[in-house]
Order: C-alpha cells, then structure tokens, then sequence
C-alpha cells in the first residue's frame, strides 16, 4: 500500500468510508484472501495512521456486506468475495459483434429515414444514398443492458425490425468492420433507457460496416452498462515464430 | 420518449421543491455518490460536447444552483474542482469561462496484440512514480489457465502525461526472468521488452479484460478523481511457451484516457 503517499483529505468522504473502499479492493485482488485471516485492527490503524475505531467503522460496512467475520479471540477472517457478475461480453471480434445480443429481449424504441446527413466516426469510404435509423433498447433478465443506434443503408433496410442490424448483416457481402470502445457516462436520454443514475458508467462503442464498393453499410453506436458489460479477449501473438 | 429530468438526491435541495419521481423509465439517482461529484461529472461532460464552450461564460452559482435544485455551495464545489482541474476559470465579477475542454489529445489506445503492447511500453513519456507493491501475485487467470510461477517479481506505478496522473499499473512478472535480466533491468526498458529478450521463457499466449470500476479512495486520491469514479480495469495474463503464468497486470487508467480500436473483419 503507498499509504505514506496517500491522503485522505482529496475527498470529501469520511475516513472510513474511503477505508472500506481500499479494504473492499483487497479483498477483491486476493491481497487479503478468503478464509484467511486480515490484519488486526491496530496494525491497520498503524498503516493508515488513523484511530483504531475508524478502522472498526470501515470493518464494519465490509461485515455488512457479508465479505468478513469477527471470531472473538481469533480476528478478522474474509469470508467470501463480492458476487462475481455475470458479465454481458463486449464483441471485438466480428463473429462475437454478429451475435452479441443473442439470448437478450428487445424493443424496437424508434425507427424512421435518418433525417440528417449520416457524419462516419470512422474515416474513409464512401456513404450510400440514404440511410434508415434505429433505436433498439436490450434486457437481460428485464435489466435494460444495451441502448443501440444504427444508421444502416436505406436499400438495406427490413421491417424485421427486431434483429441487430449486424446480425442481419452477418449474411451479406461484408468487405470490412471496425470498432472503437469509448468509456463515458450516461447522460439524462441514455440513463432514462438503461435505468441506471444519471453520469453511470458507461462502455460506448462505435461500429461501422462497409460492403463493396467501400460503402458504408452500417454504422451504430451502442451504449452498453459498465457495470455488467466489459471485453474479454485473447491477445494476440505473430504466428512466426520470433 | 420521455426525458428523464436532472435530478440530485441525498442532500439540499434548496431552490426547487423536490419534484415527484414519475414510475417507468425514469433513472434512479445514485445515492452513494456525493452530488457535487455528480455535478462535477456531469459539468466536465458539458464543456466535453460544446454544450459549455471554451470561452463561454457559465451561468451564475445561483442560477446552476436553482437549476440543478441543490445549494449554491455544492455547486462551488464542483466549479472549484474543474478549475483546479484548468479547465474553468474564475475572474472576481465577472463570472466563470471555459478555457478550454478535456485533454483528449492525449488519449491511450489499449492493443489487443503483443506486438502493439511492445511497442507502447517502449514508448511511455512522461513521469512514473514507483509506488510500494502488494505482496502477494493478486489472482491466476480467471479460466484457471495455466500453472503459475514458483515466484513473482510485483512492480506498482503511477504514471503521468503532461503532469496528469492517468494510470496506476501493479504488474508481477515470473522471478526467474527477472533474475535473467538482472533487477536493474527495469530502470531502462519495460517489463514487456524484459518478457521479449527472456530465453528462458517466450510468451506465447495471452488474454486481456477491460471492465469499468468504480476508483476506490487510493486510486482517486492517485489519479485525483472523485471518489468512486469510473477507472478503466485492464487485466492482463501472459503465458510462455510450458504454459506458465509469466506476466500478470492490474491497469487502472482514468476512464477519459483511454479508447480501443478493434478491426472486426
């Protein structure tokens, strides 16, 4: 811990609230292991040169939460880890992107002729003629999870209105796909869709398809909640060998 | 569709009556979050999309106040964060402006190839800080892929660009390769380039997570964000070529640094 470069006065919060962050930390990493037993309160308060009893306070919300247990005459044990989340994948891969909302409800929420001049958030290619725009709202469980909007080419658009657009697009003449992940907050219209508080975290992402020619098929963006959505993904290596 | 309205919760609210929360689709508040860190959150991203420009002057502290339906000091507050951040300024009667927005210029791409991930260590600018390390190697991959090294070397920084703190990196990588490369090593190249000219082991396979967290109070305080801010968590697991866990990291980067671009096909 660099607890001698460490000041409690940066935020507003009190001192053992910012404690059960750092002690809730631990116990995610495996520092302090399940089953094992944690420092005791004084040495604690020793590292972090605070009083004894804040640091039973910031024990205290941890015991709350059910990840540590008091055993009189013998400690501090951490008893479980925080509930792993059943994590919705972020594709970064084209097969993931094509099925990436299979299993999830959705709801049309809007669709109409894109009114406006489509601007690429990629470089490069050319646009089609015209475009038809989509707004499609994902649950998981009844949990909104996804908020997307896609642009696709107008000759391209179905009223099968229900499946992705990149779904649809898995059978067509696909020349290439790019994709760029932003992490940003929710703002009053997409915190509205997905439920969660306003300046939520959020994983954006940004995909654009071109077919022959280098046209712009499809472009969408798409808001994934950053609490249940995240990448996973092989990294890659030369095939030679180095 | 409906538009849910700004609303703060937990604290004042002088100006404005509460309002009644419709049912449906309407957000629900964060209560754990302070309101001026909302606010601050939510101001940065006002200057971000021009909604606030460079060289506007803001409204008044009352008038966000009334706005916003919280007390003129909490909206002080949050303006006092953003100029000690640059990007607002306030001159004595005249009001605050924008000076200018969010460095975006300075973005960091997260690679998904080992090549990538070579060629960005080697080219880090800026201040790192040496902070003291955990003690123990965190977790083994989440597949349970694997077997792990009989020892880890950890390595735990802070890194600067143009003076902002953005990444706090804890990195372990197999003893034995550091002993081959001598501890010194790592005052002149990055633990990929120590990983790279290893001829003991060649890392051959790997797997990456990237996930927002909320910033627990030292890793605010590091990257002076608000408490419980979003960092970007980025997880890395490098295997040689018996299978070994030789590298593992632990990447907090503030959320507004970083992007991945990802060719699909």
């Amino acid at each position: 811990m660099a607890t001698q470069s460490f000041d409690f006065a940066h935020n507003r919060a009190p001192i053992y609230i910012q404690l059960s962050t750092i002690f809730r930390r631990l116990i995610v990493n495996g520092q302090w292991p399940v089953d094992r037993q944690i420092p005791t309160h004084d040495a604690l308060a020793a590292q972090f040169e605070v009083n004894s009893a804040t640091i039973r306070k910031a024990i205290a919300i941890l015991e709350q939460e059910g990840l540590v247990a008091r055993f009189r005459g013998h400690g501090t044990f951490v008893t479980a880890k925080p509930t792993a989340t059943d994590w919705l994948a972020i594709p970064t891969s084209w097969y993931a992107a094509t099925s990436a909302f299979e299993g999830l409800d959705v709801e049309l929420v809007s669709s109409h002729p894109a009114a406006e001049l489509l601007t690429p958030f990629h470089a490069g290619g050319r646009l089609a003629a015209a475009y038809h725009f989509t707004r499609r709202l994902y649950r998981r469980n009844r949990q909104p999870v996804v908020v997307e909007e896609s642009f696709v080419d107008a000759a391209l658009h179905r009223e099968t209105e229900t499946t992705a657009p990149l779904t649809q697009l898995a059978a067509m003449a696909v020349r290439a796909a790019e994709e760029t992940i932003l992490f940003r907050i929710a703002d009053n219209e997409i915190s509205a869709l997905l439920a969660v508080p306003l300046n939520a975290p959020l994983a954006i992402v940004h995909q654009s398809v071109r077919g022959d020619g280098d046209v712009l098929l499809c472009q969408s963006k798409l808001y994934f909640r950053g609490d249940v959505a995240r990448v996973s993904e092989p990294i890659r290596f030369a095939a030679v060998a180095r | 569709m409906k538009i849910a309205k700004l609303r703060m919760t937990g604290g004042h609210r002088a100006a404005k009556k509460p309002k009644r929360r419709r049912n449906g689709d309407n957000p629900q508040l964060d209560t754990d979050t302070p309101i001026y860190v909302q606010l601050i959150t939510h101001f940065r991203q006002k200057i971000e999309t021009d909604r606030w420009q460079v060289n506007e002057t803001i409204p008044a502290l009352e008038e966000l106040a009334a706005e916003y339906g919280v007390a003129r000091g909490t909206i002080r507050q949050a303006i006092g964060f953003l100029q000690r951040e640059g990007l607002i300024a306030s001159r004595r009667g005249r009001g605050s402006q924008v000076v200018r927005k969010p460095d975006n210029t300075i973005w960091m791409p997260l690679p998904d190839s080992w090549d990538d991930l070579l060629h960005q260590a080697d080219s880090i600018v800026g201040e790192v800080l040496d902070l003291d390390v955990p003690k123990r190697l965190p977790v083994s991959a989440e597949n349970g892929r694997g077997a792990l090294a009989p020892n880890y070397h950890a390595v735990r920084r802070l890194l600067k660009r143009n003076g902002i703190p953005y990444l706090v990196g804890t990195s372990y990588v197999d003893q034995r390769i550091m002993a081959e490369a001598g501890f010194d090593a790592l005052a002149t190249m990055s633990i990929y380039r120590v990983l790279e000219h290893s001829q003991r082991s060649r890392a051959v396979a790997g797997e990456q997570t990237l996930m927002l967290r909320p910033a627990d109070a030292e890793v605010a305080y590091l990257l002076q964000i608000p408490l419980n801010g979003a960092v970007v968590c980025v997880m890395r697991w490098v295997f040689d070529q018996h299978d070994t866990l030789i590298y593992q990291s632990e990447g907090l980067f503030r959320s507004d640094f970083v992007h991945a671009d990802r060719r699909l096909k």
